[in-house]
């Protein structure tokens, strides 16, 4: 398993595509505070509103006297995590889990009689632990532009801890996440596929468990879905004032999650034909 | 008998359609097996169960005379269908993660895998630039990484040119002779196999027609006078007491060969006829092995 494992690291060194996501993290991130750089201008008056389609919108009675003294660096982390990271991140986990059979080299591994249950558990941990390196490179670039641009007074010791907890719990989530699209990459083999469908269920998921939260109501069952899938608590985190009660939920369902995917991965792959 | 491979019974089903259907094959040590059928005659599915890729639907596989395959495969090198290479890595990549995979810690083993498969002055060309030959060249190094007793090759002539082949079918050879390698190969490329092959087998729509040895496939094709008779007793009998021929056989009923005596056509024809024979044929055979092998392989039946 060790040496699977080695391997593994070797081909996520020289996967190009590792190195394109996070570069094409870090651009995200550079662009959103970019974008805040220009609302900055356009709020003291440098630039016109509408100015590269950044629109800025008063909606307090009292103007702010600093665009920068109102921003937050663990909301911008949050929004992150919320969305283009997650995005990125199920692209990279999608073409790393699928290249393994879009070039047949699954066939090297299989035939050569290694145990099929340590096979997809060496691809699974790998590419969680690359997820979580994402993610993390993400969280620094963040926090690292953030005390550039807003200032080393927004980042306080009440912050950095808050970020410790945000993050922490995050980074856990995203590793289930990260695991749920390793087994549905596996699952459809065909990258097109594995993407749309890991995308749709970053962005329509949340629709369809606020349907069943619905449909458990009517049967006036207290439990609600959204409460333990993945998506929603990752999108529903807070990212200040963490109650024990939602880390301790966040964390269960997590591991519950991770441990799922791996078993149904690990099943499936016991079973199927390797092409 | 020592047999690196022998099946039994080896079925694969894929909903309703038998792609396998009972093969029970015999791989001997040291041999170059040739297995021979038409596309979609079951040799890739065939293969893909022996590799584990595929797990069968019924029957046994003994490798190595051991049913206790996930190690015996430790054993066994594969390229089935297209080399498993990864597209954007250089060849000597391609090799560091199976020498990693198989914490094989002698460096130098894939600089020397490059070399004897002739790749080693590929340096930082991506496979994907790489010709069909050479992709071949770098699938077979990966399939012979582990120093394999046995290989099992799909197809791993096809696309190539004709120096390809003929490289491919040197190193092959090679393997077999110097390092003791045994090898199941498929090919469309009879010609070629029958160059190489010392074993063979036919597989006919899943079923796994005849196995027979090289020695054995030049005598079936031996140049003979073939008649096709409706009393081959007494056309045996004939043959013998009033022609004096004896170097004949009869492969089935109705059916004689003669072979030699090839001046004689007429006169056996007529003592035969004379004799109250009803001859229903009778020509000269005598087949390439292509020819033979199309015969097997079910001729323009499968087409």
């Amino acid at each position: 398993m060790i040496n699977l494992l080695r391997g593994e690291v070797y081909k996520l060194r020289k996967s190009k595509c590792l190195y394109i996501c996070c570069i094409a993290l870090v651009a995200v991130v550079m662009l959103f505070y970019g974008m805040l750089m220009l609302a900055d201008k356009i709020q003291q008056g440098e630039l016109a509103n509408g100015t590269y389609g950044v629109v800025v919108e008063e909606t307090s009675q009292e103007t702010m006297p600093d665009f920068w003294s109102g921003q937050s660096i663990l909301e911008i982390i949050q929004m992150m995590f919320g969305s283009f990271g997650s995005i990125i991140i199920t692209v990279f986990v999608a073409i790393f889990a699928y290249g393994e059979y879009a070039n047949g080299a699954i066939k090297n591994i299989v035939g050569k009689g290694h145990n099929r249950g340590k096979i997809f558990g060496v691809k699974y941990i790998s590419t969680i632990i690359s997820a979580i390196l994402m993610m993390v490179l993400m969280t620094v670039a963040t926090l690292f532009l953030g005390i550039l641009f807003i200032g080393p007074e927004k980042v306080s010791y009440e912050v950095c801890k808050n970020l410790c907890y945000y993050a922490g719990i995050q980074l856990l989530l995203g590793a289930a996440f990260a695991g749920i699209v390793t087994v549905i990459s596996q699952l459809c083999r065909n990258l097109g596929a594995g993407i749309s469908i890991s995308i749709c269920m970053l962005t329509f998921s949340s629709l369809i468990t606020a349907g069943l939260d619905a449909v458990l109501y009517y049967f006036k069952l207290e439990v609600k879905v959204s409460d333990y899938w993945i998506v929603d608590l990752i999108s529903n985190c807070p990212s200040t004032d963490i109650d024990s009660s939602f880390a301790i939920r966040a964390t269960v369902s997590a591991i519950i999650w991770i441990v799922a995917a791996l078993g149904i991965g690990t099943l499936h792959f016991q079973k199927a034909d390797v092409k | 008998m020592d047999y690196v491979l022998k099946t039994k019974d080896v079925t694969k089903v894929y909903g309703e359609h038998k792609a396998v259907h009972g093969v029970s094959m015999h791989v001997k040590k040291g041999a170059i097996y040739g297995f021979i059928g038409k596309n979609g005659a079951g040799k890739t599915t065939f293969m893909r169960m022996v590799a584990g890729l595929a797990a069968p639907t019924e029957g046994t596989i003994e490798l190595f005379g051991s049913s206790d395959l996930e190690n015996q495969r430790k054993r066994m090198g594969s390229l089935i269908e297209n080399p498993g290479v990864y597209a954007n890595m250089t060849a000597r990549e391609n090799l560091e993660v199976i020498r990693r995979n198989f914490g094989i810690t002698n460096k130098q083993a894939v600089d020397d895998m490059l070399a004897f498969v002739g790749l080693a002055d590929t340096n930082k060309k991506k496979v994907k630039n790489f010709s069909m030959g050479m992709k071949q060249r770098l699938g077979i190094a990966i399939s012979l990484f582990c120093n394999p007793d046995f290989l099992i090759l799909d197809e791993p002539i096809n696309g190539l040119d004709p120096e390809g082949i003929k490289e491919i079918r040197e190193l092959l050879l090679k393997l077999n002779r110097e390092k003791g390698i045994t090898i199941l190969i498929s090919s469309h490329i009879l010609g070629e196999l029958s160059k190489i092959a010392t074993h063979y087998g036919i597989i006919r729509k899943g079923v796994l027609v005849e196995e027979f040895e090289a020695a054995e496939l030049s005598d079936r094709c031996r140049r003979c006078q073939k008649l096709i008779v409706d009393n081959d007793e007494l056309a045996v009998s004939i043959l013998e007491d009033k022609l004096h021929i004896d170097n004949f056989d009869v492969p089935k009923q109705g059916v004689i060969r003669v072979f030699d005596n090839f001046d004689m056509q007429e006169q056996i024809n007529r003592e035969l006829i004379i004799g109250g024979v009803n001859i229903k044929e009778s020509y000269l055979a005598g087949q390439d092995l292509e020819s033979y092998f199309m015969d097997l392989l079910g001729g323009k039946e499968n087409d």
